[in-house]
């Protein structure tokens, strides 16, 4: 069990090495300057060459490579070269909002898409089962970014519950700083104003990112329920006389939610991503937002480091994860 | 015949369940009828699909869609199971009828506690508080003769082996007070070791009184030593039913000839080799219209392929459904011994 | 002559159960539907559309949805229900081409990899494992952006990702059909392992293959319309879905139906590759079982 635990965390570096190495790959085969395009046409030679020799670019390949990576494992992400910012320090600042919503989503999914699934499974094949794979796939199918634009629509431009933008209305300040977590900090610190703003805010995308992301839990749940369902002790506990609710919902469901867990997991992992459509079209500050921006601008430092930070945040999670899974179900053994 | 003598648990007339599948309707039981006395092990053999276990869940009106039970009644103790509503079914489920499965590894919930779910149907039908149902969970585990109970309601079902799991499955029952036993092949997955004992335990619960069990299984040697009487199911009907006794020493249908035939202790013969069953049980979609087993009968006539067979009483309480063994067939039988005897001899 | 009786019976049998699947599966067969007839309105879009998606008419811009212009039309003119219908053309474009690449590449090292083991199905794995650690969207996007943003580069940025998937599923099952006795039966005959592999094992593959793929369409274009909703696939002027919400969104609140019509189309499609692909699933699962 130990060597299980040891072995996976020893697999994180190997992947993360993949991971720098390909994201290297990519933004190093750009023919024509990197840097000419992040400053953009009106740019002078002497300025692109200073840039270039500030970030070692001039130098051969290779070592530009085994620079980086040394830095990496030094902490550093190299430099917007737009903003002449570390990105590190810039990826701090936008960290705790993506934590927030993603976090916030995933509560959402869990509440509304277990429930859902569970709902499917018991009334199979009628129409609160049609309804909710219905709702399930609809999911899926809308375009995050579309659904973000409806709900804006109806709620914020049309029925003004909702801000349209932004993580907190520039007249009330955030929550003194603890996590960077708003909500989290402004419930701490009692502060109601900022709560309840914040709040506000971050409503209408964690609630996108859990429509959006629903239909793998719900279907998990439904699946596992219905997988259950067959199982001998079922048969047992029907046979011994126990009420529907009770088969359905302690014998099976304890059983048939673990896949939905560890999904879910996987799930969280994944929103951790910074779902950039969800953040940009809100201009959510997160983690999103801002590999997005360094996209547009083809910033190079700003975009591999929001990679590299969300593939290692990914796999830790994963990681984290799967080890729930092995505690949760001792019949797993190693 | 309708008379219920006090002794009489469980009366079965008629009992056809049907499954719709996109090949077509499947007849699993057709026009069952048996019954079964208290303090009794009633047998149920035949080979794998003959709807043996499909008759065991039935009596307990688990056969959900795409089965149905369409026909028939199942009388238990002067009520018809079949005619009554799911919520009082329900209330008959382990109380009074007790089913085990074949798996018993399986038909324990595994993320709970054995104890738990022992808790939670006593809880259901003996009584609600905790700590009473408890001790009489204790208590039926040590009736069942597994050792440290209180330790055993602690563990999950993996940690048991089969046979004790098994126990466990029989301890249920019992501490449900059940007086039906339905037992689906409840050796068949087990050591050969431990299925001896298992049988033991059955049996003595039994003639205590405790319970009457219907076996279910498709072993012959298990139910020749288990059962006092015995029905055997062919293709969705019983083909033959009565005494232990009777039935092993002198078997009427073909095919109860042939079951014993295959089993080494049991065959009359014992110099001869043993018997597979030549052919395959027909499908029970497209039911022939005749005697079932004719096509692999060896003893089969024209008539036996054109008309069902009807129950004929050979002895007390011996009943076969086969043509050999009608009425005409014997008088014919008799009639022509007679001729080749000549007038004067007394009849075979 | 064996073989083709039992060919034919057998075929016949598949049809009977398809058929029953599909009944009692309404959803899917409802998404089968809606790619059908999508798929007609792709091929047939010179024929339907109303008028020249590339048409600009400054006089009739922002239009709201009229008789005469079923849906509006956008800023500079041009009658969005015309450029909506073309864009099924491009949405049936790019999932195909992603689905088509990923899968032959997939099925190819993979098939390769989970037969021969060691070495090399490691060094597979751990590169699949590479790209799969980087949330798929972001690599896309990321693809995307480096090289410079156009259709063609968008295809392949995808592709990048969707690859890794076809991978692990197809590695999955030759892992499982590898010992499998009809295969140790064609190795006794003395098969060689391309034949093995090509004639034997992958055709047995197709049910989870298909399934994956129908998947793969929907999600591939929910991907390209994200991408270029952000700027970062297709490129102005062409009618594509997500960009034409990119569009529209400036005009918002007031033109809704710019973003609104767009979006509904980009629904519709990737719901009906979803629920078919469910019902294929279905279909599936349930001969094996």
């Amino acid at each position: 069990m130990l060597r299980y635990v040891l072995l996976r965390v020893a697999s994180i570096p190997v992947v993360m090495f993949l991971v720098v190495t390909i994201m290297f790959s990519l933004t190093h085969i750009v023919p024509g300057g990197a840097v000419q395009v992040a400053l953009g046409p009106h740019a002078t030679i002497e300025r692109i060459e200073a840039i270039k020799a500030k970030y070692g670019l001039d130098k051969p390949l290779p070592v530009q490579f085994f620079t980086y990576i040394r830095n990496i494992l030094r902490g550093d992400l190299g430099e917007s070269i737009i903003r002449q910012k570390p990105v590190i320090s810039e990826i701090g600042t936008f960290l705790p909002a993506s934590v927030e919503l993603v976090v916030l989503a995933t509560f959402l999914i869990i509440v509304i898409g277990v429930p859902l699934g569970v709902m499917a499974a018991t009334h199979k094949d009628g129409l609160l089962d049609f309804l909710s794979r219905g709702i399930a796939i609809a999911g899926v199918s809308l375009p995050s970014f579309w659904l973000a634009l409806m709900l804006l629509l109806a709620f914020s431009f049309g029925l003004h519950f909702f801000p349209s933008g932004g993580r907190i209305d520039p007249s009330v300040s955030p929550p003194a700083h603890i996590t960077g977590m708003y909500l989290f900090d402004s419930l701490f610190t009692g502060n109601w104003v900022a709560f309840l703003d914040a709040l506000r805010h971050i409503i209408l995308p964690a609630f996108t990112l859990a429509i959006t992301n629903i239909s793998t839990t719900t279907r998990l749940t439904r699946d596992g329920m219905l997988k259950v369902f067959k199982e001998d002790f079922i048969a047992m506990a029907w046979a011994y006389g126990l009420s529907p609710r009770k088969v359905y919902y302690k014998y099976a469901l304890k059983n048939a939610i673990l896949p939905s867990i560890t999904n879910l997991g996987m799930t969280l992992a994944y929103l951790l991503g910074g779902d950039f459509i969800v953040e940009t079209v809100f201009s959510f500050p997160g983690l999103g937002f801002y590999a997005t921006m360094g996209l547009l601008q083809v910033d190079y430092a700003p975009i591999t480091g929001a990679a590299i930070i969300i593939s290692f945040m990914y796999l830790c999670t994963n990681l984290f994860v799967d080890l729930l899974y092995v505690l949760v179900d001792p019949r797993i053994k190693f | 015949m309708t008379v219920v003598s006090p002794d009489e648990l469980l009366n079965v007339s008629d009992l056809t369940v049907e499954f719709k599948t996109y090949r077509g309707l499947v007849t699993a039981v057709d026009g069952v009828d048996f019954d079964i006395r208290r303090r009794e092990i009633v047998g149920l053999i035949g080979e794998t699909g003959c709807g043996k276990t499909v008759t065991g869940y039935s009596l307990l009106r688990l056969i959900r869609p795409p089965g149905r039970i369409t026909r028939g009644q199942i009388v238990f103790e002067g009520r018809d199971l079949l005619a009554m509503k799911e919520r009082e079914v329900r209330a008959i489920r382990g109380r009074e009828i007790a089913m085990i499965f074949q798996r018993p590894m399986s038909s324990l919930n595994p993320v709970f506690a054995v104890g738990t779910q022992l808790v939670d149907v006593i809880r259901l039908h003996k009584t609600p508080d905790k700590r009473r149902a408890h001790e009489i969970a204790v208590r039926s585990l040590e009736e069942v003769a597994l050792p440290e109970p209180r330790s055993i309601m602690l563990k999950r079902p993996f940690a048991l082996s089969g046979g004790m799991q098994q126990r466990v499955m029989i301890a249920m029952a019992l501490a449900c007070e059940a007086s039906l036993l339905v037992a689906d092949e409840p050796t068949t997955a087990l050591d050969v070791s431990i299925q001896l004992q298992i049988l033991k335990l059955i049996r003595r619960f039994v003639e205590n009184g405790r319970m009457a069990v219907l076996l279910i299984s498709h072993d012959m040697s298990v139910i020749g030593s288990m059962c006092d009487r015995m029905n055997v199911m062919y293709a969705g009907s019983i083909v033959e039913s009565g005494p232990k006794e009777a039935i092993i020493d002198h078997p009427a249908h073909p095919y109860t000839k042939a079951l014993l035939q295959a089993v080494p202790e049991m065959s009359q013969d014992r110099a001869q080799r043993l018997r597979a069953i030549e052919g395959t049980v027909p499908s029970l979609i497209h039911l022939p219209e005749g005697c079932r087993f004719a096509p692999r009968c060896s003893w089969a006539s024209e008539k036996c392929t054109r008309t069902f067979p009807s129950r004929v009483l050979l002895e007390q309480d011996h009943y076969v459904n086969c043509h050999l063994h009608s009425k005409e067939a014997i008088a014919q039988a008799i009639g022509q011994s007679r001729e080749s005897l000549g007038a004067g001899h007394p009849p075979a | 002559m064996v073989r083709p009786t039992s060919l034919s019976r057998r075929w016949g049998e598949r049809t009977r159960y398809a058929l029953y699947a599909v009944r009692h599966s309404p959803l899917s067969l409802i998404g089968f539907l809606i790619v059908i007839t999508l798929a007609l309105v792709a091929i047939l879009a010179p024929w339907i559309a109303p008028y020249d998606p590339y048409k600009l008419s400054i006089a009739d811009r922002l239009q709201p949805p009229s008789w005469k212009h079923l849906a509006g039309t956008d800023i500079v003119g041009r009658d969005l229900l015309s450029r909506v219908i073309y864009g099924t053309r491009i949405s049936f474009l790019v999932g195909i081409a992603v689905v088509a690449i990923s899968i032959t590449v997939g099925v190819f090292l993979a098939a390769i990899a989970g037969f021969y083991g060691g070495v090399l199905d490691m060094v597979l794995m751990r590169i699949t494992d590479g790209f799969l650690a980087i949330p798929g969207f972001a690599l896309a996007m990321v693809a995307a952006a480096v090289f410079k943003p156009s259709l063609f580069n968008m295809i392949w940025a995808i592709t990048l990702v969707s690859w890794t998937w076809n991978a692990r599923i197809v590695r999955a099952e030759v892992l499982r059909l590898r010992n499998a006795d009809f295969v140790l039966v064609q190795k006794a005959l003395g098969a060689g392992p391309m034949r093995m592999i090509f004639l034997h094992i992958i055709p047995n593959c197709m049910g989870p293959i298909l399934v994956q793929a129908s998947l793969q369409l929907g999600l591939t274009i929910l991907a390209s319309a994200g991408l270029s909703f952000l700027g970062l696939g297709v490129q102005p002027p062409l009618p594509d879905w997500g960009l034409m919400v990119a569009e529209g969104r400036t005009y918002l609140p007031g033109r809704w139906w710019l973003v609104t019509f767009p979006g509904l189309a980009i629904f519709l499609l990737v719901t009906g590759f979803l629920l078919a692909g469910d019902g294929i699933r279905d279909l599936v699962e349930r001969e094996v079982s």
